[in-house]
């Protein structure tokens, strides 16, 4: 049994560069790339038109981007290891605006790599490229530095790769260059599981919207599913060809999209533990993909890359 | 009697004037920028001398010439230190002259200290034989060169190398016509003013290559005459590229536009960095001519080849031979002319194995110096007005350096065939045979 999409557009070219992150609120997606700007698409006007392009956001360009699930706040890392965050503006524009200053620099906090928001926007968790975690909160004005969680002694700890937060803002996961997965409780600062690593560069991580699972994926080419509750490995996705670069999961926690090296996206059933539908729009590298948040029947996501465009599914009506 | 020797190489009458006014304006802001700067680091060699002392030798230089300009405006004779070796007394060489052999030495070293105040605020390397070739005629031989360069140097109580004089090019070339006759395959780059004796008819393409254990395996597979892009020229700079070098393929260039020049670098910020230097020249050598090549096409190893490689280093028995190697070898073999029987046969004796590039490549996570510099690379590349397609490829590759945090080494080979294999697909592909 399969499911199917369909494409539903294609922004061609929506970026001078390589799309190195897309992030979706209810209305719309941001894009970063190897260029200098951010670019919001409307997601829900016809053909996805872009509706603002922030200028002079990174200068030498931007490798990740997370917008906070209530939509209201952003963040964004550029190549030069400057840190900045975004918020919709108060006007009711629906633009968005510079947010508060996040003080990033020298040698205590580390180069900002991968990053993640909590649901409102006020937690802010980056890893470094010494494998720390830096966790920031965010509110008008100020900025600060909250807590900094570090994997283990400095001999062990590898390059941090990516991260999230759990939807409940308790915990914090991060995955590694070396394969280490580690999972932090953000009050205490305590590692709860140090998962059975993929042995490989682990690029993407992201909890289950209800925070019962976490799925780690990479160049092993695999998706790896734990339990939350005992941190027991439980299932292995295989199927990807090429490294895995982005997974995310469906709002019900139903699904998991991948995006993988080699162009192909892949959704797959949690239940059924198969990849339901495989997409190839292009042969060029998938660097990010994301389920639009679901406002309407059919389930939606969005996958970017090499080939510079925003490419649209959605659900066909009925299953095959 | 004088002027009328010296008319023997009007020629320098020229340059000796203009560069003498340039001298006390342009001179002196570049040595002082240069100076402020260090180093401008990567994109050059320079010898392991302190800073401080290239520095005084380019002082000194300077001094020299504004002396001289002064003699100039006040209709006094023109004069330079020279110290002797064997006496070790310091004596003036000076012009005009009352011997032919005065005027010569006058002249020759004049020019010797133009080129190599040349090289030390550039910050890169220039030899013996370039100098020797920029006026044959003037200096009459090589060895009249070299004594002249190790004088200079002892007058100013530094080594040669401080001078930034070196015996030979660093670079080596080998291709059919560069044998010598001893039956050397391998030789070293020749003085661009030689290029325009070379017969380069048979020649249909030239590689350049980063690394010299790349290069020599490559020679001793005899990768010049097995090509399926037929007949070529291999050679190296060893790592960054000496002005001689660049020179060299400018040279060949220029006269024979026609022959594709590829590169073959690293994928990481120094293959990267190199490509560039050979495309635009390095930092301090803006006003440098004649040095580059931009129309330098970059071979490998790119992104896009990691994805190949992967491919191919699947683990799984795959049993599709649509994708991967079936594909290439096959059309490999039917694009294959007659001239490259020996290469299929090589392709041939290799085993379909999806490990077989393993022993040619290398993939490593980038270090923090190598981060350090694909941002600061970035960063430069990211301060032109204007980026041209080159430069948005090379910033493209960058920054997916970063995002994979990988770099891909071409590593000293012991099994060549598979470097031999991947250029014959790569260069069939882009000569549009495929």
């Amino acid at each position: 049994m399969s499911k199917q999409y369909l494409t539903a557009h294609t922004v061609d070219n929506a970026h001078i560069a390589n799309i190195f992150a897309i992030a979706a609120t209810k209305t719309a997606v941001l894009s970063a790339s190897g260029s200098s700007c951010i670019n919001v698409h409307a997601t829900n006007k016809e053909a996805y038109p872009l509706v603002q392009s922030i200028s002079n956001a990174h200068k030498l360009g931007c490798h990740h981007l997370a917008v906070s699930r209530d939509g209201k706040v952003a963040a964004s890392i550029g190549f030069a290891g400057e840190l900045k965050t975004w918020k919709v503006s108060d006007t009711g524009s629906g633009d968005w605006e510079p947010y508060v200053e996040v003080a990033n620099g020298g040698e205590t906090n580390g180069e900002a790599w991968a990053l993640a928001l909590s649901e409102d926007g006020s937690v802010l968790a980056t890893t470094t490229h010494s494998g720390r975690v830096n966790i920031w909160r965010l509110s008008d004005g100020s900025s600060q530095l909250a807590q900094q969680f570090e994997p283990g002694s400095v001999v062990t700890s590898a390059f941090g790769m990516s991260i999230d937060i759990s939807h409940d803002g308790k915990y914090t996961a991060t995955g590694h260059e070396n394969g280490a997965v580690y999972i932090y409780n953000n009050e205490t600062g305590r590692i709860v599981y140090q998962l059975p690593g993929l042995a490989k560069p682990v690029r993407a991580v992201a909890f289950s919207p209800a925070g019962t699972k976490l799925a780690a994926a990479g160049d092993s080419m695999t998706i790896e599913l734990y339990d939350l509750q005992f941190g027991e490995h439980v299932a292995q996705f295989t199927g990807h060809a090429a490294w895995i670069m982005s997974i995310d999961w469906s709002d019900t926690g139903e699904y998991l999209l991948s995006g993988a090296y080699d162009g192909k996206a892949k959704v797959w059933s949690i239940d059924k533990q198969a990849c339901v539908a495989t997409h190839s729009e292009t042969e060029q590298a998938l660097l990010s993909v994301k389920w639009l948040p679901k406002t309407g029947m059919n389930e939606m996501f969005c996958t970017a890359g090499a080939n510079k465009s925003l490419t649209f599914y959605r659900e066909a009506t009925g299953t095959a | 009697m004088d002027r009328c020797r010296f008319s023997t190489t009007p020629s320098f009458d020229i340059s000796v004037s203009r560069r003498d006014r340039a001298s006390s304006q342009t001179i002196l802001s570049k040595a002082s920028q240069a100076l402020s700067e260090g180093s401008p680091g990567e994109s050059v060699q320079s010898p392991n001398d302190p800073g401080e002392r290239r520095g005084s030798v380019i002082d000194r230089i300077e001094d020299i010439v504004e002396s001289m300009v002064d003699s100039l405006s006040e209709n006094q004779p023109l004069t330079l230190p020279l110290r002797s070796r064997r006496s070790g007394n310091e004596y003036t060489v000076s012009f005009p002259a009352t011997t032919a052999n005065g005027v010569k030495k006058f002249t020759a070293l004049l020019q010797i200290l133009f080129l190599c105040h040349e090289a030390l605020v550039s910050d890169t390397i220039i030899t013996k034989r370039n100098i020797y070739y920029q006026n044959p005629e003037l200096f009459g031989s090589q060895d009249y060169v070299n004594r002249l360069v190790d004088d200079v140097a002892y007058t100013f109580g530094v080594g040669r190398n401080e001078l930034n004089i070196v015996a030979a090019s660093k670079g080596l070339v080998a291709g059919q016509p560069f044998g010598t006759e001893h039956g050397d395959e391998v030789v070293m780059i020749p003085p661009a003013d030689a290029v325009v004796d070379l017969d380069l008819r048979p020649i249909e393409w030239i590689l350049v290559i980063e690394k010299e254990a790349t290069f020599r395996s490559l020679v001793s597979l005899r990768y010049h005459e097995i090509s399926v892009a037929g007949r070529g020229i291999l050679m190296t700079a060893k790592g960054y590229p000496d002005l001689s070098s660049r020179q060299f393929i400018h040279a060949v260039h220029s006269t024979w536009p026609q022959i594709p020049i590829y590169a073959l670098m690293d994928f990481d910020p120094d293959g990267v960095s190199i490509l560039r230097t050979y495309k635009r020249g390095s930092q301090g050598m803006r006003h440098e001519e004649r040095v580059t090549v931009p129309g330098l096409l970059w071979l490998g190893v790119k992104n896009s080849d990691l994805l190949e490689l992967q491919m191919r280093l699947l683990p799984t028995t795959r049993s599709e031979p649509s994708n991967g190697d079936g594909e290439s070898q096959s059309t490999l073999a039917s694009s294959q002319s007659s001239r490259a029987g020996s290469s299929r046969t090589l392709a041939r004796s290799l085993p379909g194995s999806a490990r077989r590039h393993e022993a040619g490549w290398k993939i490593l996570s980038l270090s923090g110096r190598d981060r350090t510099k694909a941002v600061r690379l970035l960063s430069t590349l990211s301060d032109q007005h204007h980026q041209d397609a080159d430069e948005m490829e090379l910033t493209s590759e960058l920054q997916l350096m970063l995002m994979l945090n990988m770099k891909f080494e071409i590593q000293a080979v012991d099994r060549a065939e598979n470097m031999a294999h991947w250029l014959d697909e790569r260069l069939s592909r882009i000569s549009g045979w495929v």
